[in-house]
């Protein structure tokens, strides 16, 4: 269970928002993959497993939407308060390993099998972080041509099925998600990631990429422009089925018992389909972060 | 005669044992004021049981000279860092590894532990009995 709010916006789940706490969390996410859930609690005569850690962290994060950028210094600054569960197979946690993922919120699943080496879980979480145009318009303090009048996009939380496989210091998992009926967004995605830690003396640095493979229907809600929402500035898109590859270099150092430092870069790179898009300017994001975490 | 040579024979040793001791307390009394500093006192680790990793400093100093050594101790062994001869003080940098708290000692030739300090190794996230995962648990 996640809990984050910036300073400057603590309610809605603007884009560049969102992306900024997922970039606050994306500290996390390396902070907590070598972290083991480490508290227990134990109510009704029932064991639960629970980690909760508080970090704060600037980052720098451009938005792939078209004149939308980080405003002023809340914009790049970040709270966030994590806190993690468990009990028997069910979880509420953050995915740990993975700054896209781990920016887009908390995954609630069940671990249907548990081996040595791999695992298979089904789960729900959001996989693509949505925006509010007048929001972001309004945020900007000026019109934004391409988002002006557009409908909210929503954020698509989806239904997967996960497969991962571990090995020494490496995960890889692979995510085959739907988007239920009674989402806004419709569709199906592919979702492939890979991380490696090294490690060097203290320091614990995660190498990791990932591709995102989105049909058609996904494309449609988040990238195209239906015939009510075209303007001049936004003609009518149609997109056909596209992917997101992200490359992502995270570290962590203790600082103290209670404290450590973390940061990150993050490069996405959006397809030509997304890339068409009139809502969208740049196919190349890079994302950095400096951060420090509490854990409780 | 016997007898009063053997009196002053234990008289005349007395005397030198008397006078002996005052000057052997005096010297390890002055060992006793033997001070050890060292920088840092922690070594955290990202997670408990994890090997921690530092850049470490000791500083002894004694009122008088002689031979003394660093030593380094653990739950486990006593290992012998480095030796001085007829030496004040003195310095020591290395780098720290290790998993556990270990105590240095600084001990004088009659192998005698003048001065100790630790490094403390501490974590900021506990070992779990559960499997190292993808997630947290």
């Amino acid at each position: 269970m996640k809990f984050s709010r910036t300073l400057l916006n603590k309610v809605r789940p603007t884009m560049s928002k969102v992306l900024l706490v997922s970039l606050c969390l994306f500290s996390h996410f390396s902070f907590a993959v070598e972290q083991q859930l480490n508290k227990e609690a134990t109510l009704f005569n029932q064991t639960f497993s629970w980690q909760a850690m508080m970090g704060v962290a600037i980052y720098s994060a451009n938005s792939p939407l078209k004149d939308v950028q980080q405003e002023d210094i809340f914009d790049y600054t970040s709270i966030a308060l994590m806190i993690d569960l468990y009990y028997k197979g069910f979880f509420i946690q953050s995915n740990h390993r993975r700054s896209v993922a781990v920016t887009q919120g908390a995954e609630l699943g069940y671990q249907l099998h548990v081996d040595d080496d791999w695992e298979l879980d089904i789960l729900t979480k959001n996989y693509i972080v949505g925006y509010d145009p007048d929001e972001l318009i309004k945020n900007k303090g000026e019109n934004i041509p391409t988002l002006a009048g557009l409908s909210e996009r929503e954020m698509g939380n989806a239904i997967a099925i996960r497969y991962s496989h571990f090995n020494e210091n490496s995960i890889s998992s692979i995510e085959f998600a739907h988007f239920p009926p009674w989402s806004a967004a419709q569709g199906w995605l592919i979702d492939y990631y890979y991380n490696d830690l090294v490690i060097y003396k203290n320091w614990d640095i995660y190498i990791g990429g990932g591709v995102t493979y989105y049909s058609n229907k996904v494309m449609d809600y988040y990238y195209g422009i239906d015939t009510h929402e075209v303007t001049q500035a936004r003609e009518l898109y149609e997109p056909n089925a596209g992917f997101k590859g992200t490359f992502e270099i995270y570290a962590q150092y203790p600082i103290s018992k209670k404290w450590s430092f973390n940061a990150g870069i993050t490069q996405t790179y959006y397809s030509n389909t997304i890339g068409r898009s009139p809502l969208v300017d740049k196919q190349h994001i890079t994302q950095f972060l400096l951060g420090a975490f509490y854990v409780f | 005669m016997y007898f009063k040579l053997s009196n002053g024979a234990a008289f005349l040793s007395i005397i030198i044992v008397a006078w002996g001791l005052p000057i052997v307390s005096y010297a390890e009394q002055q060992q006793q004021n033997a001070e050890l500093h060292i920088k840092p006192t922690m070594c955290v680790a990202l997670n408990q049981g994890r090997t921690c990793y530092a850049q470490v400093n000791i500083q002894w100093n004694t009122l008088i000279k002689d031979d003394f050594c660093i030593f380094q101790k653990t739950a486990n062994q006593q290992k012998q860092l480095k030796c001085w001869k007829n030496t004040q003080a003195n310095s020591l940098s290395f780098g720290f590894e290790s998993n556990e708290s270990i105590t240095y000692q600084l001990i004088n030739k009659n192998n005698k532990s003048l001065a100790e300090a630790t490094i403390e190794v501490s974590w900021v996230h506990e070992k779990s009995p559960r499997k190292r995962r993808w997630r947290l648990f």
